[in-house]
């Protein structure tokens, strides 16, 4: 090759590349990534991080991410985010300021009031699905349950459209996920199984209790080490041997299932041995830091999505399924509402606001929309057993970090808090909306198992152009 | 009853989910507006949906489980004065699906169950050949199963409509049906290739597809291989199994895709697989009774230990080539228990390929 061919090559390179001109290494994201799947960098994986971090930042065509806190059960608008003082709807709770002049929040979301320059409360979402249920599958997936169509829910979908094949990670992982009352609303159904959640602690049993050290099993990935007593060499021969059956079989077997099967195993392999799979070592992060997201399973699963978010991961979902002995549906609060909202913001608040300083602090909130919502609100009026049930006329949904013009309220109700009064937005408009601030065209379509084809948001929707940037 | 009470006891959700199951129609898209693409029009689904409708005459005093039980098993005395379309004002009553004849008076349900089962009525007898084929073949012949319409037409029409005509005439005896799809040269062709003809479209059955195991399936299968027992220990009929180890490998390799030609393996069944209590167990020499048997038993080869395995895992001895490479693995090692540990791997590797998971 010629000298004059060789350098045309590299300034070809360099102008496809001129944003990493800046970098002190010279080493892109893909180039480490195709780095740690040959296991070229071994143990001092620390040094590497920081260039990461810096690398995926500085990039302006990265990915975007999305983490999702689903709040299970449907949490009170009237005691967070949407307070009626001075009306007798209003409760115990008292409102504080925030670093945003004139939007107020509830005194127990202290330090989620200091980040609210990056938050932007929507009081107006409106919708009829008061069932758990068919509530849960409506916003989990833009869609009602309708006959035999099967609808993705939003990690699946959304990961497909961010995700890449060749991560080590899977795109989609749920921490803790309830699946319940509507376990129709938390798989790929026909996007397939590439685009199923990786869960961590499936049962989503383990209650987000201060103090109790149940996080610690809760956020693993099952089966994710070989057995203690494998060695590395004799892993490696039970592979080859595994594969000398796979290539036999599939010689004359070409079918979907056994190609699949023997990808998926790849696929598992590589992560089992990945450095990446290290975002699972909440160990490895200082001790402030971890105390400062809430010992308990909501508020490190969400240092494990900053983790996840900072390799590449696009959608992470963390549930904050309850607190102490309500483990399941934590935000249903029927019954002694005030004690419960307060105990569960006892764990939110620290662990998103720590979130959101933590992923700015790293160069990634800009990059990087977080999501609250649950099902749906709750009744302004206080019911007898000092709850409040089930509503969806008027409640609030939160949206977060990147993407989104934050330190604004979007909508309003009414007095008693029982009416959306101004811009009302329906389940779709919302969605629509995620899908904008993570910059996915909310119409693309997917074929369906019934062979029609579905958008990702319903095409009834419009997304909330002030909100977005 | 659940089922009625799954469908919320509407007559819109009753009539179709029983179009859907027994009819193979899906007449859900014409609740709310005639079919996009298929003939169906909106009057003929709550024609059809006012089978279910509740009579106007009952006595209002009848509710709670007793109402609940006369609408299900008492049927309605009196024909039903009809069902209303939703935000209008027509009011239909019942109408078979393939003509559009009244259904006239007398009980309705009972007058459907009749017409359901009788030669007049087209759909049934292909409907239930082609989920009795699905179920042999992993695919129907109409597949989805339940969605005949003039968009998804059968892979073999003149093969259906035999099936279903011998199937009416032999009074819809599933016996019959079983044997005469069993007995089929189609249905006993080998999963492997033995022509390049013989693609991998499953639709086409000119070889058997690999399938993919039930999750029952394959715990029992892996159970049955490695010698593994589970007691009963849960005495709560809800709860059966729960949180043992059955239970969470059940919910683990329980999958989304009812379609077995389509099954996909998920990482974490991978790893279940590869890393897993219940593997680890089975390929570890003092855990296992398979494995501790056949490596064990002192007059044993090499080659025939690793026949035992595969028989054990696979059914079938290990090829000639197999064989020897196997051998020449488990005999690199010198000290008997690295020879011990090696027929573990060879398990190892048996229990977690494509051959053993899959219905092939």
């Amino acid at each position: 090759m010629s000298s004059k061919h060789a350098r045309r090559q590299f300034r070809t390179r360099g102008t496809g590349d001129s944003r990493s001109s800046g970098r002190p290494t010279g080493i892109s994201r893909r180039d480490l990534v195709r780095l740690m799947a040959l296991g070229a960098t071994g143990a001092s994986m620390s040094g590497w991080l920081k260039t990461l971090a810096a690398e995926t930042a500085d990039d302006p065509k990265r990915q975007r991410s999305c983490i999702l806190l689903w709040m299970s059960g449907g949490p009170t608008q009237t005691d967070t985010f949407d307070m009626k003082p001075g009306h007798t709807n209003a409760g115990e709770f008292k409102e504080i300021d925030t670093a945003v002049s004139g939007i107020r929040i509830s005194e127990h979301l202290p330090k989620l009031a200091q980040q609210m320059q990056h938050v932007a409360p929507i009081r107006s979402m409106t919708s009829k699905e008061g069932d758990h249920s068919r509530a849960s599958f409506l916003l989990r997936t833009g869609y009602l349950p309708q006959g035999p169509v099967q609808y993705p829910t939003l990690g699946s979908l959304y990961s497909k459209e961010l995700g890449s094949a060749e991560a080590e990670l899977p795109s989609f992982v749920s921490a803790t996920p309830y699946r319940f009352l509507s376990p129709a609303a938390y798989g790929p159904v026909f996007l397939g199984p590439k685009f199923s959640p990786l869960v961590v602690s499936g049962n989503g049993l383990v209650a987000a209790q201060p103090g109790s050290d149940a996080y610690k099993q809760a956020l693993k990935v099952e089966n994710l080490s070989r057995p203690k007593d494998v060695a590395l060499t004799q892993a490696d021969a039970r592979l080859k041997l595994l594969d000398d059956l796979e290539r036999d079989f599939l010689s004359d077997h070409p079918d979907v299932t056994a190609r699949s099967h023997r990808a998926t195993y790849k696929q598992a392999v590589r992560m089992m041995r990945s450095e990446a799979k290290a975002a699972f070592q909440l160990d490895s992060e200082p001790d402030k830091l971890r105390d400062s997201y809430g010992r308990n399973t909501f508020g490190q699963g969400c240092l494990l999505a900053r983790r996840l978010v900072e390799r590449g991961v696009p959608f992470v979902e963390v549930s904050l399924n309850g607190v102490g002995t309500n483990q399941g549906f934590g935000w249903d609060t029927h019954a002694n509402n005030f004690d419960s909202v307060r105990q569960l913001c006892g764990v939110l608040d620290p662990a998103w606001a720590t979130l959101i300083s933590d992923l700015k602090s790293r160069g990634l909130l800009d990059s990087t929309l977080i999501v609250w919502m649950g099902e749906f609100g709750r009744t302004p009026k206080i019911n007898r057993s000092s709850g409040r049930d089930h509503f969806a006329a008027a409640w609030t949904t939160v949206l977060s970090g990147g993407g989104i013009r934050g330190g604004q309220v979007i909508g309003n109700t009414s007095g008693s808090g029982t009416r959306v009064t101004d811009r009302p937005v329906t389940v779709p408009d919302f969605l629509a909306t995620v899908c904008g601030a993570l910059g996915i065209d909310s119409m693309k379509q997917n074929m369906s198992n019934v062979g029609r084809p579905i958008r990702i948001v319903d095409p009834e929707s419009e997304a909330i152009k002030e909100l977005l940037l | 009853m659940a089922f009625f009470q799954a469908k919320q006891n509407k007559p819109e959700d009753v009539g179709a989910a029983t179009a859907r199951i027994f009819l193979g129609v899906r007449l859900e898209c014409a609740q709310c507006h005639d079919h996009p693409f298929d003939a169906w029009e909106r009057e003929q689904f709550w024609s059809f949906a006012a089978f279910y409708a509740p009579a106007n005459s009952r006595p209002r005093s009848q509710s709670g489980v007793a109402g609940f039980l006369n609408n299900l098993f008492g049927g309605t005395k009196t024909p039903p004065k009809g069902l209303r379309i939703p935000d209008t004002k027509t009011y239909v009553t019942p109408a078979f699906l393939d003509n559009g004849e009244q259904a006239g008076s007398g009980d309705a349900r009972q007058t459907l169950a009749v017409w359901m089962v009788s030669p007049q009525n087209p759909y049934f007898a292909r409907t239930l050949v082609n989920r009795m084929w699905a179920h042999l073949f992993g695919i129907g012949l109409v597949d989805p199963v339940d969605d005949f319409g003039s968009s998804n037409q059968p892979s073999h029409p003149q093969l259906l409509d035999e099936l279903a005509r011998d199937f009416a005439a032999n009074d819809f005896d599933l016996k019959y049906l079983i044997r005469a799809i069993t007995a089929s040269r189609t249905y006993q062709l080998s999963s492997s290739v033995g022509h390049p003809s013989q693609t991998d479209n499953p639709r086409l059955f000119a070889r058997m597809a690999v399938k993919g195991l039930s999750s029952e399936q394959l715990f029992d299968s892996l159970a049955q291989a490695t010698g593994y027992r589970e007691l009963n220990r849960n005495l709560s009929p809800f709860a059966f199994n729960v949180g043992t180890p059955r239970g969470k490998f059940l919910e683990l390799f329980n999958s989304d895709n009812d379609k077995p030609v389509e099954r996909e393996t998920t990482i974490l069944q991978a790893l279940a697989m590869m890393n897993g209590q219940l593997v680890s167990n089975a390929t570890h020499l003092s855990r296992s009774r398979t494995l501790a048997a056949v490596a064990e038993y002192p007059l044993m080869t090499t080659a025939e230990r690793i026949e035992a395995l595969y028989l054990a895992a696979l059914s079938r001895p290990p090829r000639v080539e197999e064989s020897a490479r196997l051998v020449k693995y488990v005999e690199s090692t010198e000290k008997a228990p690295d020879r011990r540990r090696a027929l573990g791997d060879v398990f190892w590797a048996l229990l977690n390929s494509s051959e053993f998971m899959l219905n092939h």
